[in-house]
């Protein structure tokens, strides 16, 4: 009975060692030579949110003035988390 | 004329554009976004985001009569009096605004970073909502005059080290380290503390330039049950011209695993990696001073993280 007991502890001791280790692991760093590629594989790629090509206003008055002043009609874009432009 | 607007402040905007904005039903209320192409009036001409209903739309306006679409034919009045609350979503003077990326990743059979593929989601995902997941999401930063300042060592050495500004580095974990955005919207590690994470700023470069190295590590977990988890290292450098003494460059990546339930309904994937990068933007534009994301209803915190 305190041989079985014995190896519980041990398989015990040996399971909380991998959890310890396993919470404590650090992520793995950054190498400064992958910075850039990295980097440039998170931003947009081309092709990718082209909603940003557009030259947006961001007051509804501006938007007014400008669309008067040049007879056009107004696009207007809006969301309940921010401007749809960005969160998006 | 294309223009983006916050509805969630528009809706409560005590001023001009406010007013104009509700009474003439020109803005909507929810987080995927809505649209609405009006005359400088108000006269609504259709509605919906599709190419139809811009088509729609312009068929609407070349029906007006003459005196409502010539150019000059609306007089708009003044703007009046802005709401002051409106401070508080403009980046303030001296502020750096950081263009941000967020981006779920996948892994090939050898274990090499991928792009993700409609293939990566079930099928119950429409082919186009696959599609957007799979790019980046858009966000801005803001560093506020005296938090980089405070970056800065009064008389650099190579090789000095220093931690973050903690406000920095508790706006950045809380508010920029999320996987939620453009996915389902919201916050996901809004209660992260000043322990669940560190970032040191290290001399690499002294004297007319300075450059500091950013790195640094996060273990931030979405709820006390830690149903979601992600642990991103820190990457970056930052550079300042004693000359102009402007930062010129802040670069910064946040890359490592995200694990938990799916956040992008249809995923299949419970653990992918996911990364998110911060770049300077020099010289930016009206929408690119557009409020972040977080800094809509927890603006206060956005602007002064409470330590915790």
């Amino acid at each position: 009975m305190r041989r079985f007991w014995s190896k519980f502890a041990v398989a015990g001791a040996l399971l909380s060692a991998i959890c310890m280790n396993v919470a404590s692991a650090e992520p793995k760093p950054i190498p400064p030579e992958q910075f850039e590629s990295l980097k440039k594989r998170i931003q947009p790629q081309p092709g990718e949110n082209r909603f940003w090509e557009i030259p947006w206003l961001v007051s509804i008055h501006e938007a007014r003035v400008k669309a008067a002043a040049e007879g056009k009609p107004i696009y207007v874009w809006s969301g309940s988390q921010g401007a749809p432009i960005t969160g998006c | 004329m294309p223009v983006a607007i916050d509805a969630m402040f528009a809706r409560v905007q005590e001023d001009s554009e406010g007013e104009f904005l509700r009474d003439h039903d020109a803005i909507v209320r929810t987080s995927s976004g809505a649209v609405r192409i009006i005359t400088a009036n108000g006269k609504r001409l259709a509605r919906g985001l599709g190419i139809e209903s811009v088509k729609s739309a312009l068929e609407e306006w070349d029906a007006l009569p003459e005196e409502e679409r010539r150019p000059g034919a609306v007089i708009v009045p003044e703007k009046g009096k802005p709401d002051p609350r409106l401070a508080d979503l403009r980046p303030p003077e001296g502020c750096l605004i950081l263009r941000v990326a967020n981006r779920h990743l996948a892994r090939d059979d050898q274990d090499e970073l991928r792009y993700l593929l409609v293939d990566d989601f079930s099928t119950s995902r429409s082919q186009r909502s696959a599609e957007r997941y799979a790019e980046s999401s858009n966000d801005f930063l803001w560093i506020f005059e005296e938090e980089w300042k405070a970056l800065l060592p009064e008389k650099p050495r190579v090789g000095d080290r220093a931690p973050v500004p903690e406000a920095l580095q508790l706006r950045l974990f809380r508010y920029h380290m999320n996987p939620m955005l453009g996915v389902i919207g919201g916050i996901c590690f809004r209660y992260s503390a000043t322990d669940d994470g560190e970032l040191t700023a290290v001399v690499e470069e002294a004297g007319n330039r300075v450059r500091l190295r950013l790195e640094g590590s996060a273990k931030l977990s979405h709820t006390k049950r830690d149903t979601i988890t992600y642990e991103p290292a820190l990457f970056g450098y930052v550079e300042y011209d004693a000359d102009t003494r402007t930062i010129d460059r802040f670069d910064l990546i946040a890359f490592g695993n995200l694990d938990g339930p799916m956040l992008m309904e249809g995923f299949l994937e419970s653990t992918r990696p996911f990364g998110v990068a911060f770049e300077l933007i020099k010289d930016p534009n009206p929408a690119e001073t557009l409020r972040p994301h977080g800094c809509g209803k927890h603006s206060s915190d956005y602007h002064r993280p409470a330590p915790r």
